[in-house]
């Protein structure tokens, strides 16, 4: 017979694991398909949204992309953008 | 007892870090998102309801509704789509058609209404001037040289002019469905010849009180107010915009 222990440990893991696919999968439908149409949208990969699979910094890479990056589609006018 | 003192300071420092570092996130988080809906052409305040995660609860859930409305409602970037404006769809020239008025840019012909294969070429009768505008001279100049053909006034209609120019370079009443701009290699109701300037480059869309452009895929670009309008935008209204550009040749549109 295995140490209880052991077994505690496996299902922690076991835990762990579906615990990052349920995130995974959460994130995949909550934010991935509307920031994949964003960048779609401003002329950028959509695989970019793909970041946000990325826990913690990933969705910061793409907001920084959209928001520093030149859109390839063309951007707002600039008098929209506070009169620049 | 030092060791003591060093833990007990690096404790609060990693408080202070932890309570730091995600309103750092939070305020780096607004500030691109402010960014990104001045680019859809929303006014950036609108970024700020990236605050609305801070709603204890409720808050995150708030925000990703948010963000899906983002991804797919109509952004002013992309205009109004030509078929819902009433524009001729984006590339086409209309049919060809009587120019009841003289076309542009000319006095009305006392003569009979003349008709032609497309308007963006209209034939006019002799002795009349050429009927297109022409911007420029020859070689490679990246500035429009001189005005070379002054049209007359039509009202309604609209006046291209050039910083400096009292007189304007083209002007067009309401009758002429469509306006090609080209550059020094096409046929055009506006040549501009400059090397920035494609052929064709642009078009024109005219309707009663309203005006709209689309761009042909040039290379130099063409940008209203300062925005750069490609040809996946069609046809976009501007009827209350004041500059436009063609690659590096820079017009002001006003009504007249």
């Amino acid at each position: 017979m295995s140490d209880p222990g052991s077994w505690l440990l496996g299902l922690g893991l076991l835990a762990l694991v579906v615990g990052l696919i349920v995130y995974w999968l959460i994130a995949l439908v909550v934010l991935i398909i509307p920031t994949w149409r964003i960048c779609d949208r401003a002329g950028f990969s959509g695989a970019l949204a793909l970041f946000h699979l990325l826990p913690g910094i990933g969705s910061l890479i793409v907001l920084a992309v959209l928001a520093f990056g030149t859109w390839p589609n063309g951007e707002g006018k600039p008098a929209d953008r506070g009169g620049q | 007892m030092d060791w003591m003192g060093t833990l007990m300071a690096g404790l609060v420092g990693a408080k202070i870090a932890v309570a730091i570092i995600p309103l750092l996130v939070l305020a780096a988080t607004t500030w691109m998102t402010w960014r990104i809906v001045e680019k859809a052409g929303f006014p950036g305040y609108v970024g700020l309801l990236t605050l609305t995660i801070l709603i204890p609860g409720i808050g995150w859930l708030i925000w990703i509704v948010l963000h899906w409305v983002l991804a797919f409602m109509a952004w002013p970037r992309d205009g109004v789509p030509a078929a819902a404006t009433g524009y001729l769809p984006a590339g086409s020239r209309g049919p060809a058609q009587p120019l009841p008025s003289g076309g542009f840019g000319m006095p009305a012909p006392s003569g009979p209404a003349l008709t032609g294969p497309a308007p963006s070429a209209p034939a006019l009768a002799p002795p009349q001037p050429a009927p297109q505008a022409q911007i420029g001279g020859h070689g490679p100049t990246t500035a429009p040289a001189a005005l070379t053909y002054a049209p007359a006034v039509h009202s309604p209609g609209w006046a291209l002019g050039l910083d400096g120019q009292p007189a304007p370079v083209l002007t067009f009443g309401e009758t002429i469905p469509t306006l090609t701009v080209t550059g020094s290699n096409g046929t055009g109701d506006l040549v501009v010849i400059d090397p920035s300037v494609a052929s064709p480059h642009a078009r024109f869309h005219v309707l009663p009180g309203r005006l709209g452009l689309e761009d042909s895929g040039s290379p130099g670009g063409t940008f209203i107010d300062g925005a750069q309008l490609l040809p996946i935008h069609g046809v976009r209204e501007i009827t209350a915009s004041r500059r436009l550009r063609f690659g590096t040749v820079e017009l002001t549109l006003n009504r007249t």
